[in-house]
């Protein structure tokens, strides 16, 4: 790809932990002969990503998300493989490459702790050496969708969550970066807080163009800003495509729920015992079934139950990418 | 061009929350002025005793020194040491890598920020009542009063470098609590803050001339003393500001690389 921003192949980060012996024997011999494994934090990850693309980074707990965030930001050294961002090597050229992405942890903090928000972007723009007009334009932009207004006067350390993420990614971007890496930026914050900051990613990637990555745990995250999704596992990259693909690729799950009263699992069963479905009773009266909508269409089983029992109620449910992911997770704890 | 305004801009930022949290210093200016009654009473009592001159300082001198010292630290005094290890412990280390910026510079400009603060709202205030009541001594001459002014800032300097020293050993031990203690003891007991370090046993004072401390007090006051003279101070103050910084410049590498290729 020509114009792709990020090269990583083979990326790769081991961590060398020591391992620890137990009892007060073991931490003697620890002390003489310390013991150490390796983690395979991220294992073998490649990927390209054009310039301009919105990129959702998914994967379970530990599973190498923030590490690969921390590689692509130049704060952490890949152990193996390669890595170029905007024609940078991020750790050997950190200095110089800092200057032209943004990054957001939604856990910490960059704003310097004592100033008011105003002061740190003050204070960055004398950073970045950013025209003051172009600082007043920012800040006004920042200002309409995550309305910044009275938390600039205040003192970092006297922020909600909520109003610290939202200077925080103002801070990120204020020196408009072609590509900002956002570790879990809407973690912990209201519905509200999300949506702003959603607002605001999407228009920054849709109208700027700004190249978007972003780790979450939430998939309102990804429907709202991702046009692709990469999902890690255990340090390893098991699925690169879009929402929609992912959902299809791993099209189990979807659901079909009939009320009826009349009807027993045994007379289902056995109308659809050709398609080699089995239903479940959830509830007194109330059926399910979860199917594959590669191999089975949706309008030939809804026609076959309606016309083996009679139905009060219907509902199709379609996997949500949660199911998807939830499905896709325990395939790999089970392999 | 733009750098240098950036370090400013730490050096502002600090100076900016320093003036909107000055009554601060209000309590400062008062027990400034107690330490040096008090140390102004001890001397009193070891010259009541007996000798006109200890460690080749007359009484007049003795107070003039206890008050200027005093006086110099109510400037040069910082927290950054402390600052750093935060920094460390809340994880917030590896942000400032993320920043077009050197970390140590940036911190050393907020100190200079806060350096400039301390001497317009906390030092002159602290400094003029003191020379009311005690009687202070003019430096010796012109050249002692420049060389000191210049001292000031060099003691500055050294003062600084060796908190970042002691702030960024906290990424390899993350506790620096009692490095702090000990540093601050040093500074004032071995700089010649609590007693002129000419009192000290001969062989006391040549070991101290091989540590940084006696540099950021002993050596400014006795040049505004005129005891040593300003250009063999000054250059002694300046070794040990590149020393220092070379120190903190290797230390800060391995830092990052401890940081960056072994993960924290």
């Amino acid at each position: 790809m020509a114009d792709a921003i990020i090269h990583a192949e083979q990326l790769s980060r081991a961590f060398r932990l020591p391992t620890r012996r137990e009892g007060l024997a073991g931490a003697f011999r620890d002390l003489l002969n310390p013991g150490y494994r390796t983690i395979h934090a991220v294992r073998d990850v490649s990927f390209t990503v054009p310039r301009g693309q919105s990129i959702a980074y998914l994967g379970p707990n530990g599973a190498g998300k923030s590490t690969t965030v921390k590689m692509l930001a130049g704060i952490l050294k890949p152990t193996g493989g390669d890595l170029t961002v905007l024609g940078y090597h991020p750790h050997q050229e950190r200095r110089e490459y800092v200057r032209n992405i943004g990054v957001v942890f939604g856990q910490r903090s960059t704003l310097w702790y004592d100033l008011a928000v105003i002061e740190s972007l003050r204070l960055l723009q004398r950073v970045y050496a950013i025209p003051e007009i172009t600082f007043r334009q920012r800040l006004a932009r920042f200002d309409e969708v995550l309305g910044l207004g009275k938390l600039l006067a205040t003192p970092a350390r006297k922020l909600s969550l909520g109003q610290r993420v939202r200077a925080d990614i103002a801070a990120a971007l204020l020196h408009d970066p072609p590509i900002v890496f956002l570790d879990e930026p809407t973690i912990g914050l209201d519905v509200a807080v999300k949506a702003r900051i959603r607002d605001f990613l999407r228009h920054t990637n849709r109208e700027l163009g700004t190249t978007l990555l972003l780790t979450t745990h939430d998939l309102g995250d990804v429907e709202a800003i991702a046009e692709r999704v990469l999902v890690i596992d255990r340090g390893e990259l098991v699925f690169d495509g879009t929402p929609r693909s992912l959902r299809e690729e791993l099209g189990r799950g979807d659901r079909l729920t009939i009320v009826a009263p009349q009807a027993s699992t045994a007379a289902l069963d056995a109308a659809t015992a050709d398609l080699g479905l089995t239903w479940d009773e959830v509830a007194e009266g109330k059926f399910q079934t979860v199917y594959d909508t590669r191999t089975i269409a949706t309008a030939a089983l809804v026609q076959r139950t309606l016309t083996a029992v009679s139905v009060e109620d219907l509902e199709l449910r379609e996997a949500s990418i949660e199911d998807v992911l939830r499905e896709l997770y325990e395939r790999s704890e089970r392999a | 061009m733009p750098d240098v305004l950036a370090y400013w801009g730490f050096a502002r930022a600090r100076l900016a929350d320093l003036l909107a949290n000055r009554a601060r210093f209000l309590a400062g200016i008062a027990s400034y002025f107690i330490y040096v009654t008090v140390y102004a009473g001890i001397f009193r009592a070891i010259y009541a005793a007996g000798p006109d001159e200890v460690g080749g300082l007359r009484l007049q001198e003795a107070l003039t020194y206890v008050a200027v010292a005093w006086v110099l630290r109510s400037m040069y005094t910082n927290g950054i040491d402390r600052e750093v290890t935060q920094d460390v412990r809340r994880g917030d280390i590896a942000l400032a890598l993320l920043r077009p910026v050197d970390y140590p510079a940036s911190r050393l400009a907020t100190a200079a920020g806060e350096a400039l603060t301390r001497a317009l709202i906390f030092t002159l205030p602290a400094a003029l009542p003191i020379a009311l009541v005690y009687p202070v001594q003019p430096p010796a001459s012109l050249a002692s009063a420049l060389g000191f002014l210049l001292g000031a800032v060099l003691a500055f300097g050294i003062y600084s470098l060796v908190n970042l020293l002691v702030g960024i050993s906290a990424v390899f031990t993350e506790h620096t609590v009692g490095i702090q203690r000990a540093k601050n003891g040093m500074m004032d007991l071995l700089g010649g803050v609590l007693l002129p370090l000419s009192f000290f046993p001969a062989w006391a004072q040549d070991a101290l001339w091989l540590l940084p401390f006696q540099a950021v007090t002993y050596t400014p006051v006795s040049i505004y003393l005129g005891t040593l003279p300003a250009p063999l101070g000054l250059g002694v103050q300046a070794l040990w500001v590149a020393v220092l910084a070379l120190l903190v410049r290797l230390l800060w590498r391995r830092a990052v690389n401890h940081l960056t290729i072994q993960g924290g």
